[in-house]
């Protein structure tokens, strides 16, 4: 939510996520194979690529969705 | 009959209890209900659902092949296997209210059998206890009925608080494994309160004791690991206390 002045968030939450052993392997491999500054930066960096593959390539970000949920 | 959302509530109660632990619970209950219809009528929908509850959870669990990263295969292998039939037969009986014609669809088995997995899960969970617990509550009688059904099965009670201020201080104080907390106490403020105060300083099992549970069920953020509906019967109690101190807590990150 932003105050609609200066587009600056009104307050910030830390985010609670359910994540495994190997899942946390992968994104910390990914972290210091890119340079990210932490953990927290490369969830957030891995996160903006999300979004922006999911605005850019719809159809392709679709049919990967198949792939999460289970049969 | 059920809504849709009654149901999704209903799972969302029952995982969190599983797993004491509403993050856990709330992913776990999302992939169930993905498997909802998405249309046509939902109600006797119950029992199917908390059947393909279990079966996706223990196939999840028995498949040999690694599952991709961050799917949600990958999120409920990594849950271990489901309790035990017998626990899990306890907490559909005495807590969920559903009956052993249902316990033995959900359970796969025949009613008979059904009967004798909660005979067996109540012997299971007489003495496991193993935990310490802070009682929040404001009626004397109830609250020394708690001590004693927790004590009974083996937990060890480090403080009774009878209002809010007490008992946030009492739980940041000793830090127990587990919290049981009541809505309605003294003064103003609510078990609801004594939450908000302790959640982001001490991580343990909370137990809500509220006559409006679905206000807590909602799945959005940060709310109670199992939620008791008021009122609530002793057998219910014994479940949930034994079992919420019987299961390993995960980690969770918090990046």
């Amino acid at each position: 939510m932003t105050d609609g002045q200066n587009g600056r968030d009104k307050r910030m939450e830390k985010l609670q996520v359910m994540v495994a052993d190997s899942e946390i392997k992968a994104i910390d491999d990914w972290r210091f194979e890119n340079r990210a500054a932490s953990r927290s930066a490369a969830i957030r960096t891995l996160l903006f690529l999300g979004m922006a593959f999911w605005q850019n390539a719809p159809e392709d970000a679709e049919a990967l969705l198949k792939e999460l949920s289970v049969d | 009959m059920e809504t849709r959302a009654e149901l999704e509530i209903s799972l969302r109660q029952f995982c969190r209890l599983l797993l004491a632990d509403w993050l856990f619970g709330d992913e776990i209950a999302r992939v169930a209900a993905s498997k909802l219809p998405v249309e046509g009528p939902i109600s006797n929908m119950r029992v199917r659902a908390f059947s393909d509850l279990l079966s996706l959870w223990r196939d999840a669990h028995e498949n040999k092949v690694p599952p991709r990263p961050f799917t949600d295969a990958s999120l409920m292998k990594s849950l271990g296997p489901p309790p035990p039939d017998d626990q899990t037969a306890v907490l559909l009986f005495d807590v969920m209210e559903f009956d052993t014609r249902e316990i033995a669809t959900i359970l796969s088995a025949d009613a008979a059998s059904a009967m004798q997995m909660v005979t067996n899960g109540r012997a299971q969970y007489a003495s496991k206890a193993d935990g310490t617990i802070v009682i929040v509550e404001d009626e004397p009688a109830i609250a020394l009925d708690l001590q004693m059904i927790a004590e009974g099965l083996g937990a060890n009670v480090l403080a009774i608080a009878a209002n809010a201020e007490d008992g946030a201080s009492q739980i940041l104080k000793h830090k127990p494994d587990a919290v049981l907390l009541d809505f309605n106490l003294d003064g103003a403020r609510t078990g609801l309160d004594v939450f908000n105060d302790i959640r982001d300083d001490h991580d343990c099992t909370v137990i809500f004791v509220t006559a409006f549970p679905k206000e807590l069920l909602t799945g959005e953020g940060s709310e109670p690991d199992i939620v008791i509906t008021k009122p609530y019967s002793e057998l219910c109690m014994r479940a949930v206390v034994a079992h919420a101190l019987s299961v390993p807590q995960s980690e969770v990150l918090n990046d």
